[in-house]
């Protein structure tokens, strides 16, 4: 017999998406709340100075056991880590908050390439600044022409170091503006945590829960009673009502009692499981009616993974920065997201961080001799003082083809016997015609800024992975074109909704969280439509 | 030091780092565990590799946090997974025995060799004895290794530990730095203070 939970809104995964909508729903809907994580939960906030000492004297994870043995990704799955955790991957995030640009939704309409969102900047205006509300994200606005926004952001910006005082200088000095990268980081105290204190490893572990991450909105929501969390419960299968469209139950396997199934029975499930297993779930929840999988009858379940490019590179300065002020903080500038600039098609972000790059204490000078005792002090010296390094990097928008995909791989399965997902990206044509263009614009770009500034670029590198990946349940408002509409709801099932990266029809030109979570604030506000407004 | 002389002092040594070791893991189930890092030689080498402008107590220092690092390192422990890597990563073995071994062949070599103790070699014949040790091992690539324990050699590890810290990027820049420490955020964007400046 299964163990049955009752619930009005089922939300599967426990990231920031499904952190945005569970809170959005307790907070403004009379609705039971129930989140179904496979994985544990994290180490609470108190223990984390511990393990923050662990990450900084011996590189170890803050997060161990956030993987399922068995429960893989086949192929090529760029951008993906395992992260099964209260949280997912956004406790291993870097808490960068950049907004899409209004372009980011219209590639089609402006440039005749790509697909347009079904949405437009402005219509998700109100949702960004509600995440950035949530999360706590600290930002400065850059101009007003580069960086639309409907009102301020919920914090001060994070000062920006001595180093990335003088780096502003030397990046603005070709005429693009730069500011402060915005991050969902306490530039004050904020919503009961700390201010950030500059440790220097928002990427992997915060001690002080300066830096956001959903377990503190789950903990909250569940000492307040307003929404249950099952941990280790591994959602299998989504079943559909008898002669119905409607989900009727999510079945999963609880992992300390496998011999009992659990049934999660919803008025509505939100499937936030990212864009591996989103897509995953909804292809193994193929029944007789359904044979190609839930919300797929356009056959664009796992289609269009999506995701972006960087070229990265190092420029050596000839005045002097100090490595280890704060290297995870950064300049950003949006002036290339918002035209191309160029005769063909190119859109990309533009940061720049401090660096230590080239001027490291090494064990050999570039003669071969070895350094030990007072020389190599000296060396690190001669390459420390006088001058600086900066890191620079862009993301390029990169355009999905359609069997840039997720699939189910029978040859490979789990430990309870499903398929695995398989992961294929692939760009499409215009993309793949674009590409070497592309990189050797930005790599130009590059080297202008540094020429500007007087400095020197010495290394540029172009990735070769698409980077925060999303896509496989696009959104779109023709259901023959797309599995989920505006607001995350699936075509095929009215309250079966897909939230956060899958539903990406691009994956812009910057980093994609605070997106997701605007859609999920946007998923949550349709979501709420269907239960009574909470008393005050 | 006679052979017999020098593996007592190992394995009293050896015994009284395990006794520091135990409690040292907070929040872990550990065993007192076996460091087999001879301490004299641990020094000597210490004062060969690290900068004379630390100072006697500076190098001790040095080598006294090297010691409790290695005490506290938990073998193959879980990393990070690497930027948007599928692969979960583990670290590398305990490289106490390793490098126990290491120092016990300095000692050993300068015993047959001159009949004397490693520490008891002049600074150019510590040096050598060293250099050779590391070319035998090809355990002096150009670059630091990212972490201490995947240094082949104990000096390597040492150096590794050291200019990895805060101490030592204050150090070369003659700045108050404060590298992966907390810090005020209303100081972020002050020039940092020269070291020695007491205001």
């Amino acid at each position: 017999m299964p163990r049955v939970i009752e619930t009005d809104i089922c939300i599967i995964g426990s990231g920031i998406t499904a952190a945005m909508v569970a809170e959005k729903l307790a907070d403004e809907r009379s609705a039971s709340v129930t989140v179904l994580e496979a994985g544990d939960r994290p180490i609470p906030l108190r223990e984390r100075a511990h393990w923050w000492q662990r990450y900084v004297r011996y590189g170890e994870s803050p997060w161990p056991d956030d993987h399922l043995d068995g429960q893989d990704v086949i192929g090529r799955p760029h951008g993906y880590s395992p992260s099964f955790i209260v949280g997912g991957l956004a406790m291993h995030w870097g808490a960068v908050t950049p907004r899409f640009s209004p372009e980011d939704f219209r590639v089609r309409s402006l440039y005749g390439i790509g697909d347009d969102w079904p949405l437009s900047y402005e219509e998700l205006d109100p949702a960004y600044q509600e995440a950035e509300e949530r999360m706590g994200v600290a930002g400065e606005p850059g101009p007003t022409d580069l960086d639309p926004r409907g009102a301020p952001y919920p914090m001060p910006p994070l000062p920006l170091t001595y180093n990335l005082v003088r780096l502003k200088e030397w990046g603005e000095s070709g005429g693009t503006p730069f500011w402060a990268m915005p991050s969902a980081k306490n530039s004050i105290a904020y919503r009961g945590r700390a201010a950030c204190c500059r440790n220097d490893t928002c990427w992997p572990i915060c001690p002080v829960g300066a830096k956001y991450s959903p377990d503190f909105t789950f903990e909250a929501l569940e000492e307040t009673g307003r929404a249950r969390l099952y941990t280790r419960t591994l959602v299998r299968r989504l079943v559909l009502s008898d002669g119905s469209d409607r989900v009727e139950r999510a079945e999963a396997v609880d992992r300390d009692d496998p011999e009992e199934p659990v049934h999660v029975h919803a008025a509505t499930f939100v499937l936030a499981a990212g864009y591996v297993w989103s897509p995953h779930l909804l292809l193994l929840s193929a029944d007789s009616r359904f044979p190609d999988g839930l919300a797929n009858s356009s056959g664009l379940v796992g289609k269009y993974l999506a995701g972006h490019r960087a070229v990265s590179g190092f420029a050596h300065v000839s005045f002097q920065l100090y490595a280890g002020m704060a290297n995870q903080h950064s300049l950003v500038s949006q002036r290339f997201m918002r035209s191309t600039e160029t005769s063909r098609y190119l859109r990309h972000d533009f940061r720049i961080w401090e660096s230590a790059v080239g001027r490291e204490p090494r064990l050999r000078d570039e003669d071969g001799r070895l350094l030990l005792g007072d020389d190599l002090l000296e060396d690190w010296r001669a390459r420390a003082l006088g001058g600086g390094s900066a890191r620079l990097r862009a993301y390029y928008d990169v355009l999905p083809a359609r069997e840039s995909e997720l699939t189910l791989d029978p040859a490979a399965r789990n430990p309870w016997g499903d398929p695995l997902p398989s992961v294929r990206f692939r760009d499409d044509a215009d993309s793949t015609a674009l590409r070497p263009y592309s990189e050797e614009a930005i790599g130009e770009r590059f080297r202008s800024v540094a020429r500007a500034g007087g400095g020197e670029v010495v290394s540029i590198r172009p990735g070769s992975s698409q980077e925060h990946p999303g896509g496989g349940c696009r959104m779109g408002d023709d259901p023959s074109l797309s599995v989920v509409d505006r607001f995350g709801r699936t075509h095929d099932h009215e309250n079966l909704f897909v939230v956060g990266a899958p539903t990406f029809v691009t994956a812009g030109c910057t980093n994609g969280t605070l997106t997701m979570g605007a859609l999920g604030i946007r998923a949550a506000a349709e979501i709420g439509q269907a239960f009574p407004a909470r008393a005050p | 030091m006679s052979d017999t002389g020098r593996r007592t002092f190992l394995k009293q040594s050896t015994i009284a780092l395990s006794g520091l070791a135990v409690g040292a893991c907070s929040g872990r189930e550990d065993e007192p565990k076996a460091v087999t890092i001879d301490a004299g030689l641990l020094r000597a080498v210490g004062r060969l590799v690290l900068p004379t402008e630390l100072g006697e107590g500076g190098v001790e220092r040095a080598v006294s946090g090297f010691e409790s690092w290695l005490l506290e390192f938990e073998p193959v422990a879980e990393l990070p997974h690497g930027y948007g890597s599928p692969e979960v990563r583990y670290g590398p073995p305990d490289p106490g025995p390793r490098w126990g071994a290491q120092l016990e062949a300095l000692e050993i070599e300068a015993s047959k060799r001159f009949g004397a103790g490693y520490a008891e070699l002049d600074q150019l014949g510590q040096q050598a004895l060293l250099e050779r040790q590391l070319a035998a091992v090809a355990a002096a690539p150009e670059e630091l290794p990212g972490q201490s324990a995947r240094a082949e050699h104990v000096a390597v590890g040492l150096l590794v530990w050291f200019y990895g810290s805060s101490d030592a990027t204050d150090l070369c820049y003659g700045r108050r730095i404060g590298a992966f420490t907390c810090r005020p955020l209303a100081a972020a964007p002050e020039e940092p203070t020269l070291l020695g400046d007491g205001t």
